[in-house]
């Protein structure tokens, strides 16, 4: 198996991640502490078109937090679940966690990433009750392990509450076929939530063929990509798995939808030169979406623009 | 002394070699070179004429060894003249190599080999995305970088071939009317944020007619419509231009009237892209010459590994 190249990403991710936040594209209190002691020795400026890639998806999932975290205020008094499905070193449940005092955070990914994220936290700190806040060891390929782990959390998981699963860069690591277990897994359990997935596409043009050499080359092979190989196909990953709604955005789409102020002010921070680059491999990611809404919680959700 | 002596010509022919070699050049004899290319571009016109044939290659950003496929396939100076359109440094891990080959071609052939600046010839772009660390890598200060950003305030801000097809890097500016306009202009200065120099070498063609504001955040965008009487105005055929990647490494725009050539196949070991350079013959007839990357090694072979930067 190649877990080591795919365990390597979630380091790639982290410094990418941090790299913006130093920049100021991001406020993100957690990830200098999420960072090794050698990562944290190193300055590694990231290309413009890197850094505003991260930002958007930075932002997008953000957005897709406050917008379900806000309607939960009406549904369930605030409460919901967020489970981040391959949570690597992000800290996407912790800056949830301080927006929302209700919320419930789980995350999922190899032990070794669980481990490390844990102790990190710990050398710097930051302690969050469990009742709030577990980070558990699983192999997300399989959804057994998925449904033990979270069986197995110390705080009973209340599948009845509203839940936004997050899985970032993660469906297209899973084999062939995996994925649509992981989507209807979720889908079959809970009954008001949001399934965000973040993904690449397009493996087979000329820019998507280079990119699936590149990273096969580094161990990382995006195996899953034939399963949802376009927005369409994300889409369609998550009706098939049996999500009551759908839908999906290629980053171009996104990037137009995210906050008109907010892109204003980062695209001041970086001279981003190469725009047909920019515009090709945001062409090659999406967000797609499963909602399950039984009781009508979440009325039209949908990726916000202001 | 601008142009070489005859005398010259067997000690710039051996630098030419060791170049072709892909063999380090020591830093005196590459400041002198910038020395000597100064002196000749300073002479040369803001709209350089260029005799056809002529061969017009594109962006080149660093990829030496895909300029050196790209020669063999549309051969070597002097046998071919060749026309070169701006952005031989950033982005790829060669750009110190490939810049002093373009430049010691242009010292020891001046009528065969025409050079022009783009937007990537400057000290703040340069600064970002890669030449100046590449530069300190290399030669371990930054006196590289300098005697080649002092010489890109030198090169010409467009050629134009028999006064027929006009080529600047980038495109159009609402401030520039005529040949006549580029001309007057005192270009020996770093490319600005705004005004003439700037859009030349920054701007795009668009479907939309008209003036656009360009989403780089310089120059600006113009449709057919500019394009059309532009070429009308100055009695043009074409426009052939650089600055973007296109997928098929040509496209044409605007009814025919513009085109865009990128000779940087694969762009930053990630796009994908091929590569072309566009052959203009005689009777300024247009063809184009395809080409894919040449393998990849050295330090290329060893990014691949890291990996161009995706979102992982």
């Amino acid at each position: 198996m190649e877990d080591r190249g795919v365990i390597a990403t979630a380091d790639d991710a982290l410094r990418a991640k941090r790299d913006i936040a130093r920049a100021g594209y991001v406020e993100d209190a957690y990830i200098d502490l999420l960072s090794s002691r050698t990562e944290r020795a190193l300055v590694r400026r990231h290309p413009p078109l890197v850094r505003r890639g991260y930002w958007a998806r930075t932002a997008a999932t953000r957005a897709i937090a406050l917008e379900f975290g806000s309607r939960c205020e009406k549904v369930s008094d605030g409460r919901f679940n967020v489970v981040n499905v391959g949570c690597g070193y992000d800290t996407f449940g912790l800056w949830t966690l301080d927006r929302f005092e209700r919320a419930r955070v789980v995350e999922l990914d190899f032990a070794d990433v669980i481990r490390a994220r844990s102790e990190r936290l710990r050398e710097a700190g930051v302690e969050r009750s469990e009742v709030s806040y577990e980070s558990r060891a699983c192999d997300v390929r399989d959804v057994s392990a998925i449904d033990a782990a979270i069986g197995g959390l110390k705080e009973p998981f209340d599948w009845s509450l509203p839940t936004l699963v997050i899985a970032e860069c993660v469906l297209a690591y899973l084999p062939p076929g995996a994925s649509d277990a992981v989507t209807k897994f979720f889908g079959e359990r809970l009954n008001t939530a949001v399934f965000a997935s973040y993904d690449p596409i397009e493996p087979d043009d000329a820019f998507g063929r280079q990119m699936i050499r590149n990273v096969r080359a580094r161990g990382c092979a995006f195996a899953g990509i034939g399963d949802a190989p376009s927005v369409e196909g994300a889409r369609a990953r998550f009706e098939r798995s049996g999500w009551q709604r759908a839908f999906a955005y290629d980053m171009n789409a996104v990037y137009a939808r995210l906050s008109a102020n907010e892109r204003e002010r980062i695209e001041k921070i970086d001279f981003l030169d190469e725009y047909e680059e920019w515009r090709l491999i945001l062409a090659h990611y999406c967000i797609s979406v499963g909602v399950n809404d039984a009781v009508g919680a979440l009325g039209n959700f949908d990726l916000i623009s202001d | 002394m601008t142009r070489l002596r005859t005398s010259e010509y067997g000690d710039y022919d051996a630098m030419v070699r060791t170049l072709l070699e892909h063999k380090f050049l020591p830093e005196d004899e590459v400041v002198a070179l910038c020395d000597r290319a100064r002196g000749l571009l300073a002479e040369e016109s803001n709209v350089q004429f260029v005799r056809a044939p002529v061969t017009v290659v594109g962006d080149i950003h660093g990829q030496f060894h895909d300029m050196m496929e790209m020669f063999k396939m549309g051969g070597l100076a002097p046998d071919t003249n060749y026309l070169f359109l701006g952005d031989y440094v950033d982005r790829g891990y060669y750009s110190v190599e490939t810049v002093t080959l373009v430049v010691a071609l242009k010292v020891r052939y001046p009528d065969r080999v025409t050079i022009i600046r783009g937007n990537h010839e400057s000290r703040q772009i340069t600064q970002v995305y890669g030449f100046y660390d590449e530069c300190m890598r290399k030669y371990g200060h930054a006196g590289i970088w300098k005697a080649f950003t002092d010489l890109f305030d030198f090169m010409p801000l467009s050629a134009v071939i028999e006064n027929k097809i006009f080529c600047p890097h980038g495109g159009l500016s609402p401030s520039i009317d005529t040949l006549e306009d580029v001309r007057k202009i005192d270009r020996f200065a770093e490319v600005p944020h705004e005004g003439p120099v700037c859009d030349l070498v920054w701007s795009d063609p668009d479907d939309r007619a008209g003036w656009g504001m360009s989403p780089r955040g310089a120059g600006y965008t113009f449709g057919e419509d500019i394009t059309q009487q532009f070429n009308h105005n100055n009695g043009l055929k074409l426009i052939a231009r650089a600055h973007q990647l296109v997928m098929e490494g040509y496209l044409w725009h605007h009814d025919q009237s513009l085109v865009t050539i990128f000779s940087a196949p694969n762009y930053c070991y990630r796009c994908g892209n091929q590569a072309s350079i566009m052959e203009v013959d005689d009777n300024l007839g247009t063809s184009f010459l395809q080409f894919d990357p040449a393998p990849r090694r050295g330090e290329e072979q060893q990014a691949a590994k890291r990996c161009p930067d995706y979102f992982l």
